[in-house]
This record gives C-alpha cells, sequence and structure tokens, in this order.
C-alpha cells in the first residue's frame, strides 16, 4: 500500500466528509513569480553580501575618525593649558634666571602696559616747584 | 522540467559550481516552499519574503549540510521555522492574541481571488484557521503534501507517535466544522 493509499484509507475511517472533498491548491502564485525568483534571491544574497563589505569599510574609516576627534578634542583642552602652566612656572620659578632676551622672547606676545606719572610738566615753574617741594639739589643731578 | 537528483547538486555545490547548483535547487524545490509557506501564511507578499528568505538561509547554510537528512525535508525544516517565526513576531509586535492572528489572516482568506466562488473550500480553509498553528501545520504537510510521518518527524522533530495523534485530532475538528451548519 503506498502512502497516498494510507492517507486516503486513513481518513476515510476518521473523516469521510472532508475525504470525499477534491484536494485543491487554493493558493497559486502570481503568473510568472517562480520565473525570476532565483534572481531576485541571488540579488538579495549579493546585496547583503556587498552591504556587509560597505559596513565594514564604514566601520574602518568611522574608527579612525573617532581617533582623530578625540584628538583634536583632547587637543583643544590641553594645549592652552599646558602653555597658561608654562608661562606660569616661568614667572613663578624661572624669571630670575632667565636673560632679557630670553624674556622678551617669553613675554613679546604680551601688551606690556606701562604705568606713567606726570611729575614733570612743560612749564618750568612747576618744575621748578617740584624741585622745591622734594628738596631735590639740581647740581646733584646735572652733575654740576 | 526534469530536476538533478539532490546527491547530483550537492556534489555540483560542493565542487566549484556552488552558484549553478543552488540555482538549480531554487528551480527544484521553489513551488513546494512556496506553497507550503503561503498556506500558513495565507498572503502571498508575506509567502514571498519568507520564501526568500529560506532560500538565503539555504544558501548560507549549504556549506554545512551533513547529508544527515535528505535535502528537501532540510529545506522544508527552514521554511517552516521561517513560518512559525514570522507568526510569532507578528504576534509579539502588534501585542496580539492567537485569535487575532488567525483573524488577520482569516480576513486575508475573504480577499483571496481563488476561493471566491468556492464556498466548500473556503469552509475549509477557514477551518484550518482555527487549528492551533503546529497542528495546521501537521495537518498540511500530510493532508496537502501527502508526507510520510518520518519525513514529518525529521522536520518538525517531534516523534511519529505524537504526529499521528496530531494529524488525527486536526482531521476531526475539521470534519467537524465541515459538517457543522
Amino acid at each position: 500500500m503506498n502512502m497516498n493509499q494510507e492517507n486516503d484509507n486513513e481518513l476515510k475511517k476518521s473523516a469521510p466528509y472532508l475525504a470525499s472533498l477534491e484536494k485543491k491548491n487554493s493558493f497559486q502564485a502570481p503568473e510568472g513569480f517562480f520565473e525570476d525568483l532565483s534572481s531576485k534571491i541571488e540579488d538579495k544574497i549579493q546585496a547583503a553580501t556587498t552591504g556587509k563589505k560597505h559596513t565594514y569599510l564604514s566601520l574602518h574609516y568611522v574608527k579612525y575618525a573617532a581617533a582623530a576627534v578625540v584628538l583634536l578634542v583632547a587637543g583643544y583642552f590641553f594645549y592652552p593649558s599646558k602653555t597658561v602652566l608654562q608661562k606660569n612656572t616661568l614667572t613663578a620659578w624661572n624669571v630670575d634666571s632667565l636673560t632679557d632676551d630670553e624674556l622678551l622672547d617669553e613675554w613679546g606676545d604680551f601688551p606690556i602696559e606701562y604705568e606713567t606719572e606726570t611729575v614733570v610738566s612743560n612749564d618750568d615753574a612747576d618744575m621748578i616747584n617740584y624741585l622745591i617741594d622734594n628738596k631735590v639739589d639740581v647740581t646733584e643731578i646735572n652733575g654740576i | 522540467m526534469e530536476h538533478q537528483a539532490d546527491n547530483e547538486l550537492l556534489q555540483l555545490f560542493n565542487n566549484g559550481s556552488s552558484h549553478y547548483a543552488f540555482n538549480l535547487i531554487i528551480k527544484k524545490y521553489q513551488q513546494r516552499v512556496y506553497t507550503h509557506v503561503r498556506r500558513m501564511v495565507i498572503d502571498h507578499d508575506d509567502a514571498s519574503d519568507l520564501t526568500q528568505n529560506t532560500f538565503i538561509k539555504v544558501w548560507h547554510n549549504l556549506p554545512k549540510f551533513r547529508e544527515d537528512s535528505q535535502l528537501f525535508t532540510w529545506i522544508y525544516r527552514i521554511a517552516t521555522n521561517e513560518c512559525l517565526n514570522f507568526l510569532k513576531n507578528k504576534r509579539k509586535r502588534f501585542f496580539l492574541p492567537i485569535g487575532d492572528v488567525e483573524g488577520e489572516l482569516s480576513d486575508k482568506l475573504a480577499h483571496e481571488p481563488s476561493l471566491k466562488g468556492d464556498a466548500i473550500e473556503m469552509k475549509l480553509q477557514k477551518a484550518l484557521l482555527l487549528l492551533p498553528e503546529k497542528q495546521r501545520l501537521v495537518f498540511n504537510m500530510r493532508y496537502y503534501n501527502e508526507m510520510k510521518y518520518e519525513e514529518m518527524s525529521e522536520v518538525l522533530g517531534t516523534s511519529v507517535g505524537a504526529l499521528k495523534a496530531s494529524y488525527h485530532h486536526a482531521v476531526q475538528k475539521i470534519e467537524n466544522y465541515l459538517t457543522s451548519d
């Protein structure tokens, strides 16, 4: 007895009405569906493989881009404070040991504000009054 | 169309003609896989996607296929898992109880052109949707695909005895539904 007969007999015993029905394939695929199914599948496989490569490449580049960003950010935060530290260090401890030229090189970029006090006016009378008030001997100044 | 034997296809696949052999495997089994899947998910577009996914998995796993089982049984098993996962995800995604998924599938049946005007066939398909998913699978495999219980056991990983009982219950439920008013 083959499989179909075995199945039919089994069915006739337990479900005579169902057994009497014609077996139909009610779910037909649209016409032409199977003709290009294999190429659709191949395309998907191809796309997935290419997609994986792209993803891998993207990740590869992202890795380096991320490293560059970290370095830039780190540079931004650390470089200025390092410079200030260097200058502060110079100011606090090393100024005495530096030559004038070295100091100028070091501080040359900073605008230097001079505090001036007008002690002598162009007016001779004021000058004389000032010298008298401060008890300055003019002959001493001029080396006379 | 005459198809090559499975062992010849596998030999071709393993001997450097993998794409060609894979193409022949699709041509040989596409219709059976599609029909099996379509009976479970009803909608053509879903069945098309699941059939394609099945063969994509076949492609990726064929190098590991050990020929302990028949090629078609193995493909059938992949297709069956695709169906069950699809229906499970559908329920999860919409938080639907089983009945609601079957209700949605039943709506799709109502719009199936091939069933229009065939009241008996429509009733049979509706009766099938009332079965639990695995019982419906067992019924389809035995009734429509006329598979042996041993093959079904390989596909579903269930004992022959359990499958016989499951099929018997399914047949009884369908008979009752069809003969009721």
